[in-house]
């Protein structure tokens, strides 16, 4: 069973539920999947390797074949091929690796070379499989890190956690690609509430099964459990807000640490989860 | 010579804008005779990669030299590439751009 946990609005407590659940679950693999600034590794007292790197395919174009057409260019989406008088320039940091380029270039004068943009890495430690993936620094596009990162994804582990990167758009949509359940954790503030309500749009319209999980309840308002609510969303479980489970937070201690008793609940949640999908 | 200047607006004698790959205009002066036209930026809502766009529309429209605020690198190294010469200008009427430029006081970069 392959759960992904979203959140919209940064800050959450996505990272703190995927590591607790992790920490407590058997036979579990942690994939931590927000690659631009992943954290789960600081929770874990783990060591990881280097698996593999994650990699899009650039074009190269070869010279004798090029009349400078500038089909490339003036079809590529992102702006990464130019024509100039006598060469075609490529910025390949803009370059997303479509290979739309190579398909219609008339003279076939463009072939792919791949190009390191992250890393895989990956730790284990008792009962837990652990996988991240790391956004080289000066890299913009993390969703084929991500896709990359998600063939690591083991078949053998009983549940596969899924830590996805803050925010609703193709990051996100390409961690929960394919998989059974999203939990969605909300903050409950309008703020909160603001960005949670982007997600489930968007999980909606991917058809996707959710629910969601009500983190630092007591901060804030109402209006978020009165969305789920009306909505028919439901609430898996509240964790409570605490100073303690703050302050663990900022050493790096995550809050199953602090409230044992969550791994009942926890056990109540998958219940929930299972019965749904 | 044909001198690309961005703009905001077709006015007459218009202000440099401050920004060169999302200018809504290029304001194209021919400096034998400094008959000035207007070109539409293509690039002015591009996704990313404005500047690139930009400097390729450029050099397809006889552009020789561009008078700019400040550039980025994807773009200066695309105007390097084309033989585009670049100068450093600055919030002025086009008008007086050039004739700076004539007089050589404005900077190569």
């Amino acid at each position: 069973m392959e759960i992904a946990i979203v959140s919209g609005k940064g800050g959450t407590g996505k990272t703190s539920l995927a590591v607790s659940l992790a920490q407590t679950l058997e036979d579990v693999q942690l994939i931590d999947a927000d690659v631009d600034e992943p954290n789960c590794s600081i929770f874990l007292d783990m060591d990881t390797e280097h698996k593999a790197n994650a990699e899009i395919p650039v074009p190269v174009i070869n010279y004798d074949l090029c009349t400078l057409c500038g089909i490339c260019s003036a079809n590529c989406e992102y702006n990464a091929l130019m024509r100039v008088p006598d060469q075609i320039l490529l910025f390949d940091k803009m370059c997303h690796g479509c290979g739309l380029c190579s398909k219609i270039c008339p003279e076939n004068a463009i072939t792919e070379t791949p190009r390191t943009i992250g890393k895989i890495l990956q730790g284990e430690k008792g009962n837990l499989l652990f996988n991240y993936g790391k956004m080289d620094v000066g890299e913009e596009l993390s969703t084929p890190i991500i896709s990359q990162l998600k063939q690591h994804i083991s078949k053998e582990r009983k549940i596969v956690i899924i830590d996805a990167p803050p925010g609703s758009a193709c990051p996100m949509v390409e961690t929960i690609a394919d998989v059974d359940y999203v939990i969605v954790v909300g903050e409950p503030t309008p703020f909160g509430l603001s960005d949670m309500k982007i997600v489930i749009e968007t999980l909606r319209i991917l058809n996707m099964k959710f629910g969601i999980v009500i983190n630092k309840d007591g901060i804030g308002d109402k209006e978020m459990e009165q969305f789920c609510i009306d909505e028919k969303i439901p609430i898996l479980l509240k964790i409570p807000f605490s100073l303690e489970i703050a302050r663990n937070y900022s050493k790096g201690v995550p809050f199953i640490k602090i409230l044992p008793e969550m791994a009942a609940k926890f056990e109540s949640m998958l219940a929930k989860i299972k019965e749904e999908i | 010579m044909k001198v690309a200047i961005p703009v905001s607006s077709k006015i007459d004698n218009p202000t440099m804008f401050n920004r060169f790959g999302r200018a809504k205009y290029f304001c194209i002066i021919e400096t034998e005779d400094e008959t000035a036209v207007f070109l539409d930026n293509p690039a002015v809502d591009a996704r990313g990669g404005a500047g690139l766009r930009a400097v390729e529309f450029l050099v397809e429209n006889g552009v020789q030299s561009v008078i700019v605020p400040q550039l980025g690198p994807n773009a200066d190294r695309a105007l390097r590439a084309a033989n585009v010469s670049i100068f450093q200008g600055e919030q002025l009427p086009v008008k007086d751009l050039i004739s700076k430029l004539k007089n050589e006081d404005l900077r190569k970069i």
